[in-house]
């Protein structure tokens, strides 16, 4: 069987498109269904219209995100808007599938290797909890990267990796980690063993080859975004807020046993414990073969992201960053069912109806979000509430968004009074009294408008009681100017 | 817990294919256990966990304690109430003075079940409430009423074992 993928199997590309696109058709940003986005991606959405408008990250915004996160959205939104940055992400997401079906023709052939790709991302659905967040954006990157890793040990020592490929390597762990700082153990596990390997093997000359491929895909990315950094007078501010304010977030002061109860909750999650058993299971059983190179390093990077995952003790959306390592899992599933079921009739329905049970918690999550449509109404409340701010403000006038969201700057045209847009998580572990410089800078400026997000809270006074100053403000210089729309719109009086 | 039983064929029929998968090794057995411990993995760590607490865990011992000093301050025909849970029953000779003794999840479903606790207590006053601060719900602002009395008509006898025990004044 021809396993490798040509130009003109239209089907199959046709296919994975609609992977790709049935899967960002749940995005908040989708045109057919905006709503209001997550928390996190709104935040990263506030810093993309910035830099379009000519602010700068980490001097005009305050974040703990890698550049790229913001960066990537820029063409996108600046050509259409938010269905600008639904087209990005539609085109990222399209990357991710055809190298998650290009991985999976490793281990099956081309019709599974296409449902295996199709599992991949309804076990993803379960994940896929912030569109436009760190996790989605790093995905390709990840996924490429496997990919090369999945190809680099199955062909064996029949040929060394390539110049190219070993710089695309490089340039996509650059990227991911320029997107956020804890995506590099699918890079760390796969190399260590690949290296461990070399020095046994006494491939010096190869390792050097290995390391400087590597390096000069890591200088593309790195050295342009470094003089982005330096020509804006930022790189401190970068190394403030994203390395040692995203370090101490990372490492939150968590405990042993509250890592390692992280760590079964992470691995808990839709499967995600089953890539890790099936990895020690295929170490043992090739023992001393040709693929335990390859299942080493996949067990190795898996264990890695796993404890990374558990230090942060983060969301359910963490686990995005898993899904490559679902693909040779799935397809071995596949191909176990294709065995099964062989004398069944109607085998392939069958196969699907077992596989739509086995995966219902992501398409559960899938008919949720799309339930959405007649539900939620929360797109149309934003861009109200946006526009409100801009009929009642001057061009010129600033707001604050109160509280650990900014949902709303990305809905007009006012500019943020202080960098701290949102003043929770992460925020707090950025070095130099973050709190104390945002209330000083709220109470200097006396913003046109102050917004406190209460859809869900039930009312504006739930801040904590450090916000008591700018709320004594509000009650002396402000008076209510909406309560609609899912904000507390406070307006300053004349 | 309850769903322990139905997990025997499957782990029957693993085990069958783990067996048969791994024939071929030289040390099948040892092969089979080390995945087993990886898949039962977190049951291993939490039985590890709760060994470790041998060293630092003396509860059971301020439970002792605590019931100790209930009932040297008290007469046998007292009564005392826990105010939220129900840890220090079993550690006294004294009876609850309300038969509602907890008041938590469940308790709170059945009709009129608060205004009955708080009646009893406020009535029969007993000779000791304890509480365990520990508990999320120690401080749940129904007790309000419970909490004016102990302010005005109880002392506080002691704050060691993990307990509050307000005495009654006599």
């Amino acid at each position: 069987m021809n396993k490798k993928l040509k130009k003109t199997d239209s089907l199959i590309f046709g296919t994975l498109f609609l992977i790709a696109l049935l899967f960002v058709l749940s995005s908040t940003y989708t045109p057919f269904n905006f709503r209001q986005m997550h928390v996190d991606s709104s935040i990263y959405m506030t810093i993309t219209q910035g830099i379009i408008r000519g602010q700068l990250p980490y001097r005009d915004f305050v974040d703990n995100k890698g550049p790229l996160m913001y960066l990537l959205n820029v063409p996108g939104f600046m050509i259409g808007s938010f269905t600008g940055v639904w087209i990005t992400e539609l085109l990222l997401m399209c990357i991710t599938v055809l190298f998650a079906y290009k991985t999976a023709l490793f281990f099956t052939g081309k019709n599974k290797a296409l449902l295996t790709t199709a599992c991949t991302f309804a076990a993803a659905l379960a994940f896929f909890k912030t569109p436009v967040g760190t996790e989605e954006y790093a995905l390709p990157f990840l996924m490429i990267s496997f990919y090369l890793f999945v190809k680099y040990c199955w062909r064996g020592a029949q040929k060394d990796a390539s110049f190219f490929e070993l710089a695309v390597l490089g340039f996509c762990l650059a990227c991911a980690v320029l997107i956020r700082l804890n995506m590099f153990p699918l890079w760390v596990g796969f190399c260590l063993v690949i290296f461990a390997e070399s020095i046994a093997k006494r491939r010096f000359a190869l390792l050097g080859k290995y390391i400087l491929g590597f390096c000069i895909g890591i200088g593309i990315v790195f050295i342009p975004v470094f003089f982005y950094l330096k020509a804006n007078g930022i790189v401190a501010d970068f190394l403030n807020q994203v390395v040692f304010g995203g370090a101490s977030r990372g490492f939150g002061g968590a405990s042993l046993k509250q890592t390692i109860q992280n760590w079964y909750i992470v691995a808990s999650r839709n499967y995600s414990f089953i890539p890790l058993l099936w990895g020690i299971f295929a170490i043992i059983k090739n023992y001393k073969q040709k693929d335990m190179l390859f299942w080493t390093g996949y067990t190795f990077s898996y264990i890695l992201a796993v404890l990374f995952l558990a230090f942060s003790s983060g969301d359910s959306h963490y686990n995005l960053t898993l899904i490559p390592f679902f693909v040779p899992v799935i397809a071995v599933l596949v191909e176990m069912l294709y065995a099964v079921f062989a004398a069944a009739h109607r085998r392939n329905v069958v196969i699907i109806l077992f596989l739509c049970i086995v995966f219902s918690e992501g398409l559960m999550k899938y008919g949720d979000d799309f339930m959405e449509v007649f539900t939620n109404h929360s797109g149309q409340e934003l861009m109200r509430a946006g526009k409100m701010i801009d009929e009642n403000t001057q061009d010129g006038g600033k707001i604050i968004s109160l509280g650990y969201n900014g949902y709303i700057y990305p809905f007009t045209q006012r500019v943020a009074a202080s960098k701290y847009i949102y003043q929770r998580s992460g925020v707090v572990q950025i070095q130099g009294g973050s709190r104390e410089e945002f209330v000083s800078s709220v109470l200097t400026e006396k913003p046109a408008i102050i917004v406190i997000y209460g859809a869900d809270k039930g009312g504006y006074d739930y801040l904590p009681a450090w916000y008591n100053p700018i709320y004594k403000m509000m009650a002396d210089e402000y008076e209510l100017l909406s309560d609609e729309n899912g904000f507390y719109l406070f307006k300053k009086k004349f | 817990m309850a769903l322990i039983p139905f997990f025997v064929p499957v782990l029957a029929s693993f085990v069958e294919t783990l067996n048969s998968s791994l024939q071929k090794l030289k040390n099948k057995n040892i092969a089979i256990a080390v995945l087993l411990c990886a898949v039962f993995s977190q049951g291993l760590a939490k039985y590890i966990d709760d060994a470790t607490e041998f060293f630092h865990n003396k509860s059971g011992k301020e439970m002792i304690a605590a019931g100790k000093i209930i009932d040297t301050n008290t007469l046998p025909e007292d009564t005392i109430i826990s105010l939220s849970n129900a840890y220090i029953y079993p550690f006294t000779k004294r009876q609850a003075v309300s038969k509602y003794i907890y008041q938590g999840s469940g308790v709170d479903y059945i009709q009129s079940s608060r205004d009955e606790f708080l009646a009893a207590v406020l009535n029969d006053k007993p000779a000791i409430i304890a509480v365990y601060p520990a508990d999320p719900n120690w401080n749940a602002d129904w007790y309000a009423p419970i909490y004016a009395m102990i302010e005005n008509e109880y002392y506080l006898l002691s704050d060691k074992n993990g307990y509050y025990l307000f005495r009654k004044k006599l």
